[in-house]
């Protein structure tokens, strides 16, 4: 073989072991992945661990539960898995891939969100029926998607539904620029931004989301993963919680 | 003799080439496992599939034939006509070709959503609105998939001889006979590789979509979102989608074979 | 005013302009005689509209085409001038019954109608046979009559040729000359033909206008031009003798005079071509006398610097080329009796179809 393809093939063999290595993450390295409703809180939340932890970096990964499952599941290397809901960390437990404990570390509550004015006129779950009115939801699969379709369903409303977005993020945001008449999300998406305006949604027809959160089997860096679910169940986690509009347990 | 002299490839080549077809290989092969092949028949009969199914074949297919009602003229201009900030066109037109579909999706829903710059106006007259709609679909596709027909047929007008469009015009033939009696035809494997490029690029496009048209069966849900939704709902499901998408793909590929990609 | 006219000047870019005079009558063949580069393909583009001249005018038939002046264009589409390009330019995506046939459709034919005149114009051309080929499956002598059958076919008023032979192998273009020849003078409008190829614009044209660099040098008969060149190309390439005559036995009857030629083999109609320098000139029967030899009488002299033409006419007609001292030195004037001869080697002959 010639000297200049002695250095390519060398240099393809460095590419490979380098893209390797990173799968061993650093243990000053803690990958979060956390359900998109808690995208401002955890965000919050790792600057503050982040500065009592020196040299310490939080990595979050923020999509749609299902979705963070799903890549938790096929084999994606992460310490943390914060979810929206109870039965998709227990889908994780079931085949054992969370490590520690599973805790609740908070509470929210469904909320119609309406662009600021509301230009729609809503007053309430009834009147998502209405089928000139752009409503939209979270997808099926998604917490905030179930947990709307069960809140409808206890109120005994079918909506007209005009789009199943993929995760609540995504969702409120098309309300914020009045894309949307209407969206059914968390509490906590509409608490914090001015665009958008909260009808409540009266507590017979209302859904607790309860969220936990664990470390898991194969986390690169359990340590770093404990430490901080610990700051999350902490006096300083839980403050940041519930200044971003989160009921505690 | 001949063929054993022919082998003689640089070693390096074969083995990088070799990765390269692994690479392209295994992700098949993944889905293919993890495939439910007993039920794939009923999976695929759910209804979920089926409209996705509907809607990606009606709206890809209006996305081309759009692309080529306005890609050609375009690429026309781009070509043909000498105007100031051509180059500056050009440019804009061929941005969908690297910009994140996400982004192009966004755009669009401050351009043309309800409250949108242009789509305001037009909600305010019409009361149409576009996201949210079928229409929307076939608008985000359409955005993504138009480049790559304008990009190959602008090429072709081009590179093409233009003593032909000469030689038709001293036989009587005006602008427009000679445009599809003789332009057309004779750039015709380039457009028709171009209306290839856009269909499939509308037939796989997924992120400006979402954004844009949004999710829900049987209006905006194409297939790619079909797959993605039912990734959280029901794996099955969207393997079986993407098994489908991937025979779509085939089936096209190979039909247009000796067209569009000549093997030697 | 009936005919071409054409006296016009452009320019396409800083070093190249062209600047043409020339006018042809109906039923009358002009060719466009220059080397490659002299400007006669944008010649012929200018008069068929798809290049606007700078100045001057054209006009076909009293109709002005094109006046920058009096900002008169008229578009290509609008000139019915038909053309034939070099490459011929056949629709590769057409058959060869649909390309003749483009020309007349919107031309007073309908569609059907046009397809069986094309039948009809293809069948002047001796390809009926061909009409449901693509051009590509054709050879490059029939592809050469379709483009011309395509022409004619739209009814032109003017018809253009580009070089019509050139793309062809010598043994094509011999026989395609003749049947070329044919069709011009079955065509009643004005002919022009472009062509670097001397015997072309000599056996085809009735008139010869030479084009070097973008500007006429001369202009005039086959007779004129090889009788008096006016520069050193005039001289080179249209300086030949050219007869046409049967050969038999290594010898070709032309008008009634027997001529040796170098080769036995040759039968049939065939053209002898010669440079004026290999006639020579001589006062009195030359000793030994070459077997090409004959009596005849100086018609006319031409002098170009130290050179000097003479026609002679009976019994062939022939251009001598000699120093003009030679002239002085024998003292040769219009009507005297010389004799000449020409070397049986220095004769090239070609079979004529």
């Amino acid at each position: 073989m010639s000297k200049a393809g002695h250095i390519f093939l060398s240099l393809a063999l460095l590419l490979a072991i380098g893209s390797c290595s990173t799968n061993q993450a650093a243990s000053d390295e803690i990958r979060v992945s956390a359900a998109a409703s808690l995208s401002d809180s955890f965000e919050a939340m790792a600057v503050a661990f982040e500065a009592e932890h020196r040299g310490v970096e939080v990595v979050l990964n923020l999509a749609g539960s299902s979705t963070l499952r799903e890549q938790i599941l096929g084999g994606a290397p992460t310490d943390v898995f914060a979810s929206a809901n109870l039965s998709i960390m227990n889908e994780v437990a079931d085949v054992g891939a969370v490590g520690g404990e599973i805790e609740v570390f908070a509470m929210n509550q469904l909320v119609i969100a309406v662009p600021a004015g509301n230009p729609g006129g809503i007053d309430g779950l009834e009147d998502l029926a209405d089928d000139g009115l752009l409503v939209g939801v979270c997808a099926t699969g998604v917490p905030c998607g179930d947990f709307a379709r069960e809140a409808l369903a206890k109120a005994g409303i079918s909506a007209a539904i005009d789009t199943e977005e993929a995760d609540v993020r995504a969702l409120a945001s098309k309300v914020a620029i009045g894309e949307l008449d209407a969206a059914i999300t968390y509490l906590t998406d509409v608490a914090g931004n001015a665009e958008l305006e909260g009808v409540a949604i009266p507590a017979a027809d209302n859904v607790v989301a309860t969220y936990p959160i664990a470390v898991l089997a194969d986390a690169p860096n359990p340590d770093g993963g404990a430490e901080f679910v610990a700051f999350v169940l902490s006096t300083a986690g839980r403050s940041i919680l519930a200044a971003h509009g989160f009921e505690l347990p | 003799m001949s063929s054993r002299a022919r082998q003689r490839s640089p070693l390096v080549l074969i083995i990088l080439g070799s990765i390269g077809v692994v690479f392209f290989v295994m992700p098949f092969i993944g889905l293919l496992g993890r495939t439910p092949w007993r039920d794939l028949a009923s999976l695929l009969g759910e209804e979920i599939v089926l409209d996705a199914l509907t809607l990606s074949v009606v709206t890809s297919l209006a996305a081309t034939l759009i692309s080529a009602l306005l890609g050609v003229p375009l690429a026309w201009l781009l070509a043909r006509v000498e105007f100031p900030g051509r180059t500056l066109v050009r440019g804009v037109v061929l941005t969908p070709l690297v910009l994140p579909p996400v982004v192009g999706g966004a755009a669009l829903l401050f351009a043309l959503g309800r409250r949108g710059l242009l789509g305001e106006p037009l909600f305010d007259a019409t009361g149409l609105v576009l996201p949210f709609s079928t229409w929307g679909v076939i608008l985000a596709t359409t955005f993504v998939a138009m480049p790559f027909l304008v990009i190959t047929v602008e090429g072709a007008l081009r590179n093409m001889d233009r003593r032909y469009e000469g030689a038709a015009a001293t036989l009587g033939a005006g602008r427009w006979k000679v445009f599809w009696r003789v332009t057309i035809p004779m750039i015709s494997p380039s457009l028709l590789s171009g209306l290839l490029l856009a269909w499939a690029r509308a037939f796989g496009e997924f992120g400006a979509t979402i954004t844009f048209a949004g999710n829900l069966q049987g209006r905006t849900q194409t297939l790619p979102l079909a797959v993605f939704v039912s990734l959280e709902s029901d794996r099955d499901v969207a393997i079986a989608i993407s098994l489908l998408m991937v025979a779509v793909s085939l089936l096209v590929l190979v039909a247009m074979r000796d067209r569009w990609w000549r093997p030697t | 005013m009936t005919g071409l006219q054409a006296q016009f000047s452009l320019k396409r870019d800083a070093d190249y302009s062209l600047a043409l005079d020339l006018s042809i009558e109906p039923g009358q063949t002009l060719a466009l005689l220059g080397p490659n580069g002299a400007g006669k393909t944008t010649a012929i583009a200018a008069i068929a509209g798809l290049l606007a001249i700078d100045t001057g005018q054209i006009s076909l038939s009293g109709e002005i085409l094109d006046d920058p002046d009096r900002d008169i264009f008229v578009a290509p589409e609008m000139r019915h001038i038909g053309v034939v390009f070099q490459d011929y330019l056949l629709f590769p995506h057409m058959t060869v019954a649909a390309n003749v046939a483009f020309g007349m459709e919107g031309n007073g034919y309908d569609r059907a109608g046009a397809r069986q005149k094309a039948a009809s114009y293809l069948s002047a051309v001796g390809l009926d046979e061909m009409a449901r080929m693509k051009p590509a499956e054709l050879s490059g002598g029939q592809r050469q009559r379709v483009a011309l059958a395509r022409a004619l076919a739209a009814e032109p008023a003017l018809l253009l040729l580009d070089e019509p032979l050139s793309a062809l192998d010598v043994t094509t273009r011999a026989s395609l000359r003749r049947d070329l020849s044919d069709y011009l003078s079955q065509f009643p409008g004005p002919r022009l033909l472009v062509t670097h190829e001397p015997s072309e614009a000599f056996l085809l044209a009735d008139e010869i206008v030479i084009l070097e660099d973008g500007n006429v040098t001369q202009a005039g008969s086959a007779d004129d031009i090889r009788l008096a060149p006016k520069t050193d190309y005039a001289a080179d390439v249209a300086g030949s003798n050219l007869l046409r005559g049967f050969a038999r036995d290594g010898r070709v009857e032309v008008g009634g005079h027997v001529l040796v030629i170098p080769e036995a083999d040759v039968s049939g109609e065939v053209l002898v071509s010669f440079h004026p320098s290999a006639v020579a000139v001589h006062t009195s029967r030359p000793e030994g006398s070459p077997r090409n030899t004959w009596a005849t009488q100086i018609e006319r002299i031409e002098r170009h610097r130290e050179r000097a033409r003479l026609r002679l006419v009976t019994p062939l007609p022939l251009t001598a080329e000699v120093t003009t001292a030679a002239v002085e030195g024998l003292g040769l004037d219009v009507g005297s009796q010389v004799w000449v001869s020409v070397k049986a080697t220095e004769l090239r002959v070609e079979a004529a179809v």
